[in-house]
């Protein structure tokens, strides 16, 4: 797990950073977001000392980072950046290969690393042998996750890496990482601009600005009540409809939930599934027009879903 | 159908301009004063040799513009011939004499003239354009070189020097290969560590580049004219300087020069090399847990390195020729040939001195330039971050 | 395939040049000695001289006799210009040049007070002599008795059509406002004991319009002006000893009065080598006497005109002359 107290940076008279605690428990993955400027990428980059500090302390798993030669703490921690930064002279086994090589790891172990890494991240095999530039954007940044992960670093630290590719790519990347995340749960440290992205992928939502954190919960506090204007502007007001894309109708808990007892709508359209978003039930139902969709839950049965249900479903993730 | 290529009608104006207006070749009487020019019409009477050249030449007009003709692939086998052209036309002149007195061959020579370089010019620029050029060239080249390199052309003024200092020739150009190349290999580890200083530190860089820049831009002479002082005082007072041969002229200050010279284009490409490694791969090294010497050897050199490999590529071409100022101060090589045949006002020795320095800079350009190309491949070009797709 | 071709020629290329050099050390060869085995303890002879035809012909004589005799030898005929091969001989990194007798003025100049002197082919060369052995241990040994000094050269026509012998005739020649023009190097125009000297001895004075003035001093490329009349030219600087005036019908105006300083070409010797070799003096006396002006112009013809081997040219004549078997 990841502490910072009292983090403090400064470049000669200018304040990135004005005192920032934080703690993130291990598996857990915390999102900073907030408006350019606001330091999160900085605070990012404290962690891994790629940013160096002036005032404060910074432990991961309990130990001080500065008592580590940088180069050695840094290959316990897996670094993620937009611009993917892989090594174009080496192929795609090579690149997730460096980690490991450089912890002497034995070639046969690393071989199989990288074949799990890649089917992990949802690329196939053929791949191991090409070079960055015959990848696309999306495939790119896959082994650049991968490359990240290749020797099982407890720590992943992951600044906007999503953001350079167009969303469906990012859409997709953004599932691939979530899967990766429920099977390794690493501690992330994820940084992002995109309201949308943090509210997906978040165990812990973190907004910053100048230099401060300002809020920290799980993303559905934000869907209550916000004192803060700056937060509530920042996050939008359309927050609460984000919000339902994290969840799926089977979080509703659906056996409890009355049966469907109406004829199934015509209106040509297949029947919602359990694992659709929130979202996509409320758009159901304002498509449909009417206050109520039938599911299919796991079972077989059709359950009936009320708008009132999600309501009270946000409500009660909001007081969490 | 194909259009006539640019090259093959320069080439062809270049060998008819050739033949037809200018002499072929120069009868000198002796080695010094100014001959009788020898043109084709002169050549021609009763030489079945020339006939031949005159009809590939006709034929080689014939291949330029042949989809005018019909497309005849028969055609394509003139650029071929054209390879003997300007080995026959050696051949051919060697056996010139000028009707009239007769002359001592012993002493006589003929020299080649501007027409038969403009030929062989424009043959070569003609065979650039066809299919398989640089074979065809480089074949041109070979047979021209072994026609009087097996004894064909005895009297041939190029082949009368050459045989003349035929021993030391080739003792010289040893001399002006290993000069030429070691001091570009000496100065390469320098010139890649300086250029990684500049990448590293902004404030050191306009120094060093200030420096190496000195070296490039203050004429060689007047270098080895300074070079010569602090290495005769060292050779006469440090006795491990002389035991090792090291003396204030000779071999020692041209290889120091010569090196000197050599740092600018490597120290500059070294360091735009490095530059242009993108920063995300540089970041990711440092965030991956590299140390800078891992960063170095890993990721900055061999991405560097095309771009190092054109700087030695300069470094090595430019020394080629340099390398002739060696000549003057007893360092040998090809310059004392050239400068001995210039003290003697003997074109021919000049002329035997400078076609290796100038053989040789085109050889280790098109070498130097394949090994460029094949590395650029294997780095290849880092990932365009703003594609789309999966 | 057309890159592995290319990098085949290319080695190959670098095969012949290093496969046919490699039959030769880095340095030219020591030749073998004909007769006696040379002692083992000493070293041989680094025998240096000009880069010009002359430099040729006596580097390769020095060579041939020394090796005949049992004196192995380094070959570095035609080393450098001279200055370099004046550094070089007092460095140590050559034994043994071939230098001019007239050049004592440039090397010990503190000592040369008296400029008249040079004109006395004895005197100048016994001050050399003696200052090079008192300073820097260097021996000059006889010289020849050719004077490769410099004068000025006509065509032989020209000379007969106007009566013209010795340099009084040529100053009246100019004087009486007959066409003229002189191509020589800028030393010999600015020279006290060079052009000026002349005019000064003679007493005529050349207008701009009547010089062509080269930078270098190589005669080569003004005889062969003169020779052609280009420019008008009808007169050049010449050396003594130059080949072109056997082979160019041109001949040398007398200086009675002796303005340039003479110039005697002779072997000069690094002390210590001397030592070695003590015989080095007397095997190249009767050479150096017997090698007189027609001579020297001749053996010149033959290498800068004929084109022929310095040592093939060098070789005959020792062996015509007795000095050789």
């Amino acid at each position: 797990m990841i502490r910072l107290t009292q983090v403090y940076k400064a470049y000669g008279a200018q304040e990135a950073l004005k005192g920032v605690d934080l703690e993130v428990p291990e598996g857990q993955c915390a999102v900073l977001i907030g408006p350019s400027g606001c330091g999160k990428s900085t605070l990012l980059k404290t962690i891994n000392r790629m940013v160096g500090i002036n005032a404060g302390r910074i432990e991961v798993n309990g130990k001080n980072i500065a008592d580590y030669a940088p180069e050695l703490l840094r290959r316990q921690i897996g670094y993620c950046i937009q611009g993917v930064g892989l090594f174009p002279h080496f192929n795609v086994h090579d690149n997730i290969a460096v980690v490991p090589r450089l912890l002497k790891w034995p070639e046969s172990h690393i071989e199989e690393r990288v074949k799990a890494l890649m089917e992990m991240s949802g690329l196939p095999d053929a791949y191991r042998l090409k070079k960055p530039r015959e990848l696309s954007g999306g495939e790119a940044q896959r082994v650049g996750v991968c490359r990240a992960l290749a020797a099982d670093p407890p720590v992943l630290l992951m600044d906007e890496p999503f953001g350079a590719v167009d969303p469906l790519t990012r859409e997709r990347l953004q599932l691939a990482f979530m899967e990766i995340q429920r099977a390794l749960r690493k501690t992330v440290v994820f940084v992002t601009h995109d309201v949308e992205e943090a509210i997906l992928l978040a165990d812990r939502v973190v907004l910053m600005n100048q230099g401060l954190i300002l809020d920290a919960g799980a993303p559905g506090k934000f869907a209550g009540d916000i004192e803060d204007p700056f937060v509530k502007s920042f996050l939008g007001s359309e927050y609460p409809l984000k919000l339902l894309k994290r969840f799926s109708a089977r979080d509703l808990g659906l056996e409890k939930l009355p049966e469907w007892l109406e004829a199934i709508p015509e209106s040509g359209n297949i029947v919602l599934q359990s694992d659709v978003s929130l979202k996509e039930v409320l758009s159901e139902m304002m498509r449909l027009g009417l206050h109520a969709v039938p599911i299919e839950s796991e079972s077989g049965r059709f359950v009936r879903v009320e708008y009132d249900d999600l309501a009270n479903y946000l409500s009660e993730v909001s007081k969490l | 159908m194909r259009k006539t290529s640019l090259k093959a009608r320069v080439g062809l104006t270049l060998a008819v301009l050739g033949l037809v207006l200018f002499p072929l070749g120069t009868f000198r009487p002796n080695r010094v004063v100014r001959g009788i020019p020898l043109n084709a019409a002169t050549l021609l009477e009763g030489k079945s040799l020339l006939a031949a050249v005159v009809v590939l030449v006709i034929a080689a007009g014939l291949f330029v513009f042949r989809d005018r003709i019909r497309n005849s692939m028969v055609l394509y086998v003139v650029p071929w011939l054209l390879v003997f052209v300007p080995g026959l036309l050696m051949l051919l002149l060697s056996q010139a004499s000028p009707a009239g007195e007769s002359f001592d061959m012993e002493v006589a020579r003929i020299s080649l003239s501007s027409g038969f370089w403009l030929l062989f010019a424009g043959i070569l620029i003609l065979q650039s354009g066809a299919p398989r050029g640089g074979i065809l060239m480089t074949l041109t080249v070979l047979f021209a070189i072994a026609v009087p390199g097996v004894g064909l052309t005895p009297h041939l003024a190029l082949y009368k020097e050459f045989i003349n200092i035929e021993v030391t020739f080739y003792a010289e150009l040893r001399r002006h290969l290993t000069l030429s190349l070691t001091s570009a290999a000496v100065a390469l580890l320098p010139g890649i560590l300086l250029g990684y200083v500049c990448h590293r530190h902004q404030r050191l860089r306009e120094w060093i580049l200030g420096a190496v820049n000195l070296f490039q831009v203050a004429p060689t002479l007047s270098l080895l004219g300074l070079i010569m002082i602090p290495l005769t005082y060292l050779s006469r007072n440090v006795p491990l300087v002389a035991d090792l041969g090291i003396r204030g002229v000779g071999f020692a200050p041209a290889f120091i020069v010569l090196t000197l010279y050599c740092l600018l284009p490597i120290t500059a490409n070294a360091f735009s090399g490095f530059d242009q490694v993108e920063a995300a791969v540089v970041d990711s090294a440092v965030a991956i847990g590299m140390t800078k010497r891992q960063i170095f050897r890993q990721v900055l050199l061999p991405l560097a390195l095309p771009v190092i490999f054109s700087g030695i590529r300069t470094a090595v071409t430019q020394n080629v020729g340099n390398t002739i100022l060696a000549g003057l101060i007893g360092g040998g090589g090809m310059g004392a040939l050239i400068f001995l045949g210039l003290s003697q006002s003997a074109t021919d020795l000049v002329i035997l001195g400078t076609i290796p320095v100038v053989l040789m800079a085109l050889i280790f350009d098109v070498v130097f330039k394949l090994f460029e190309d094949r590395m650029t491949q294997r780095v290849g070009v880092a990932h365009d971050s703003l594609d789309t797709g999966i | 395939m057309k890159k592995h071709l290319i990098l085949l020629v290319f080695l190959l290329i670098l095969t012949l040049v290093f496969g046919t050099g490699c039959s030769q050390p880095a340095e030219s060869p020591a030749e073998a000695p004909a007769e006696q085995p040379s002692e083992v303890e000493k070293e041989p002879v680094v025998v240096a001289t000009m880069l010009d035809s002359e430099g040729s012909i006596f580097g390769k004589m020095i060579i041939q006799v020394l090796n005949a005799n049992g004196i192995e030898t380094v070959d570095k005929v035609n080393f450098g210009t001279p200055d370099i091969l004046r550094k070089a001989l007092e460095n140590g990194e050559v034994d043994l040049v071939l230098d001019y007798t007239g050049s004592g003025q440039y090397y010990h100049p503190e000592d040369a007070t008296d400029t008249s002197i040079w004109n006395d082919p004895q005197k100048g060369y016994e001050l050399t002599a003696k200052l090079d052995k008192e300073k820097m241990n260097l021996l000059w040994l006889t010289p020849a008795s050719a004077n490769n000094t410099e004068m000025i050269a006509i065509k032989r026509e020209f000379a007969e059509a106007n009566n013209i012998v010795t340099m009084t005739d040529l100053a009246a020649y100019i004087n009486d406002g007959n066409p003229f023009k002189l191509i020589c190097s800028a030393g010999f125009a600015e020279n006290s004991m060079g052009l000026l000297g002349y005019e000064e001895a003679y007493g005529f004075k050349l207008k701009d319009d009547q010089l062509i003035i080269l930078s270098s001093g190589n005669t080569a490329e003004m005889l062969k002006a003169l020779s052609e009349g280009t420019n008008d030219v009808n007169a050049s600087l010449v050396y003594g000893t130059d080949g072109a005036l056997d082979k160019m019908n041109l001949v040398v105006v007398e200086d009675p009065a002796q303005v340039p300083p003479v110039y005697l070409p002779a072997p000069v010797l690094r002390g210590e080598v001397a030592e070695s070799y003590p015989e080095i003096e007397g095997l190249l006396k009767p050479i150096f006497e017997s090698l007189n002006l027609e001579a020297l112009q001749k053996l010149n013809a033959q290498v800068a005109y004929d084109g022929k081997d310095a040592a093939a040219v060098a070789d005959a004549y020792l062996k015509e002359n007795g000095f050789l078997k």
